[in-house]
């Protein structure tokens, strides 16, 4: 077991690498940080007040979702430059998620409450699909057969890609951050009102489990093993790891000020916190399940994105 | 109201906070132009004006501070700096502001006189908006999440909170006996009673309801609908709703003159201002503003 760690690490942190992509909510930039060296290697200006960060499955482009820019800043991950400045897409855009067997990515505007549907090649709006009040995340399903959006106002709306039709709303008054588990079983999702991680089973959109996390909980991952879940909360200056499987709490990691955005490095090493508050970035040992670095970002750093694993890895990277 | 002719007369200044390009637009209300626009700190959210009407607060959740404006020479005369990581929403009260972080979920006190701030406690997850009873002895804070949270301005804590879903705007009759308070999930304003907690009536609204106001003499209010395009204005006494106005795309906040004629709404996706005259209940007219304008203020 310690030998394949091993392995697996120098393949994820020497033979590869990989990068964490932070939005600086009040630099209007994005840093780019070699998770590597945990040194910040570059910062590129993005529209303004970005608030989410995410990366296309193939790795190739990040996307910052830019609150008062209204806009949509598309990068090459390979230059590090600005390709596009993508506008229409509604007041505040929050959050994107992809589904590369469309070929679309996927928004969620806080004030329009309206998902915007947009081509990963072209960058066009295809569509905008009403959805509710107060938007602010939004995930796709593993197999891509589903798009969540989150809400403060609206529940859980669960819209058919290929349709765009909403197939179904979920009762929830303060949704907030959501994923899945790697198997597409069950998807997780922060209350941020009520302090707590709600799980449900995919298929039958039933509530499991709830258990309790700690203030205000926003950015959420799961482990691409299914073994473990990363949950901010935003108000306790800590990340809840909780076990994927009887889904308590294992351990309570006091980070910085503001947790906010949370992403995981695609071999399930490193978890990587933005601190909005202290305009850091906290990184988690996940074997220790401890803060082994601190690095200091711009201003308000908020939403995260991590090179995601090969595709032909699959999830598992 | 005792005379009405030379209230009518009598002009007022409208300060909007322009969030995209980090302005403050001056509207004078005799000539409904904007007189000047102000350089303030990065994205400014919410105007607040003090009790006096010789201040404006510009709320800048972009840079994390408040630029203090003077309402004489229409001029920055302070910055205040590291308030807290993303401050939204603020209430004066006597020599007091309050302002409210959205993620810290603290309140922020300061000494109006000095601008010091003097204390800060937290209060709960996601706060929107805060405003104070007509005594100042309470503010109530609508939350993102859940319950409205009532603070005791003296013990600088919480002290009571009533359960609900995500809230925003709220206000208070000029009694102090009712509030209002904007059901942003349930597209619905609610009146309560502040005695008891309790709610009186849940009125059906536009989409997306964000600010409400309540008119100096307490027979209406008005709310921004924020996805309907609209304003709804509601009568207090049989607490329906007598018009619902189209106004720009993502009304956002709006502010009330006090002789209680004329609204002024802030079009946060139209870059625009609507000005209701409250007698016919009509748009006077629509004056273009800065990028993405959210609060407004009336000294």
């Amino acid at each position: 077991m310690f030998k394949q760690d091993n392995q697996d690490k120098q393949t994820e942190l020497a033979q590869r690498r990989l990068f964490a992509y932070i939005t600086n909510q009040d630099n209007d930039s994005l840093s780019v940080l070699d998770i590597g060296t945990n040194r910040i290697i570059g910062t590129i200006r993005v529209g303004q007040l970005p608030n989410s960060a995410a990366i296309s499955p193939d790795g190739k482009r990040i996307y910052t979702t830019n609150g008062a820019g209204n806009s949509i800043t598309v990068i090459s991950a390979q230059t590090n430059r600005v390709i596009e400045t993508v506008k229409g897409v509604g007041t505040e855009p929050f959050a994107a998620d992809f589904s590369i067997s469309r070929n679309r990515y996927y928004v969620p505007s806080f004030y329009s409450g309206s998902l915007f549907v947009l081509d990963l090649d072209t960058n066009k709006v295809l569509d905008e699909i009403p959805v509710g009040n107060g938007l602010v995340g939004v995930g796709v399903s593993p197999d891509q057969s589903k798009v969540y959006v989150t809400s403060v106002g609206a529940g859980i709306t669960i819209i058919n890609p290929k349709t765009n039709q909403v197939m179904a709303t979920i009762p929830n008054l303060d949704s907030w951050g959501i994923d899945f588990s790697p198997d597409g079983a069950r998807y997780y999702v922060n209350n941020a009102g009520s302090n707590s991680v709600s799980v449900y089973d995919a298929s039958s959109n039933k509530l499991l489990q709830k258990t309790a996390v700690g203030l205000a909980p926003l950015g959420i991952v799961a482990s691409g093993d299914g073994r473990r879940v990363y949950v901010a909360n935003s108000r306790s200056k800590s990340v809840s790891v909780l076990d994927a499987a009887s889904f308590r709490v294992l351990n309570t990691i006091a980070v910085g000020s503001v947790p906010f955005g949370i992403a995981i490095t695609p071999g399930n090493r490193r978890v990587y916190v933005t601190n909005f508050g202290s305009n850091t970035v906290s990184v988690i040992d996940t074997a220790a399940n401890r803060v082994i670095d601190t690095i200091r970002t711009g201003v308000n750093p908020r939403g995260i994105a991590i090179t995601p694993p090969r595709l032909e890895e699959g999830v598992n990277g | 109201m005792a005379e009405p002719k030379r209230l009518l007369k009598r002009s007022v200044l409208v300060y909007v906070g322009n969030q995209n390009n980090s302005t403050v637009s001056v509207i004078n209300s005799a000539s409904n132009r904007v007189i000047k626009t102000i350089p303030v700190g990065k994205n400014p959210g919410q105007v607040n004006a003090s009790p006096d009407g010789r201040q404006i607060y510009a709320i800048n959740s972009g840079d994390r501070s408040i630029s203090i404006l003077s309402t004489r020479t229409n001029q920055v005369t302070r910055t205040l700096r590291n308030v807290s990581p993303e401050p939204f929403a603020a209430v004066s009260v006597g020599n007091r502001f309050y302002v409210s972080d959205l993620y810290t979920g603290g309140v922020t006190v300061f000494n109006a006189l000095t601008n010091e701030s003097i204390a800060r406690f937290p209060v709960a997850n996601l706060p929107l908006a805060i405003a104070s009873l007509p005594d100042g002895k309470k503010l109530y804070v609508t939350t993102q999440a859940r319950n409205i949270w009532i603070i005791d301005t003296r013990l600088k804590r919480v002290v009571n909170s009533i359960p609900t879903g995500a809230t925003w705007g709220l206000d208070f009759t000029p009694d102090g006996k009712k509030f209002v308070v904007n059901s942003f999930g349930t597209n619905e304003t609610l009146i309560y009673c502040v005695r008891t907690n309790k709610i009186i009536n849940s009125i059906p609204v536009g989409v997306a309801p964000i600010d409400i106001n309540v008119s100096r003499d307490g027979r209406r209010a008005y709310v921004t609908n924020s996805r309907s395009r609209s304003v709804s204005v509601i009568d207090l006494k049989s607490q329906r709703v007598i018009k619902t106005i189209q106004v720009g795309d993502v009304p956002y906040n709006l502010a009330i003159t006090p002789d209680d004629r004329s609204i002024y709404v802030t079009n946060n996706g139209s870059n625009t201002v609507s000005v209701i005259d409250a007698g016919t209940l009509k748009v006077l007219l629509t004056i273009p503003v800065g990028l993405g304008p959210r609060g407004v203020a009336i000294v």
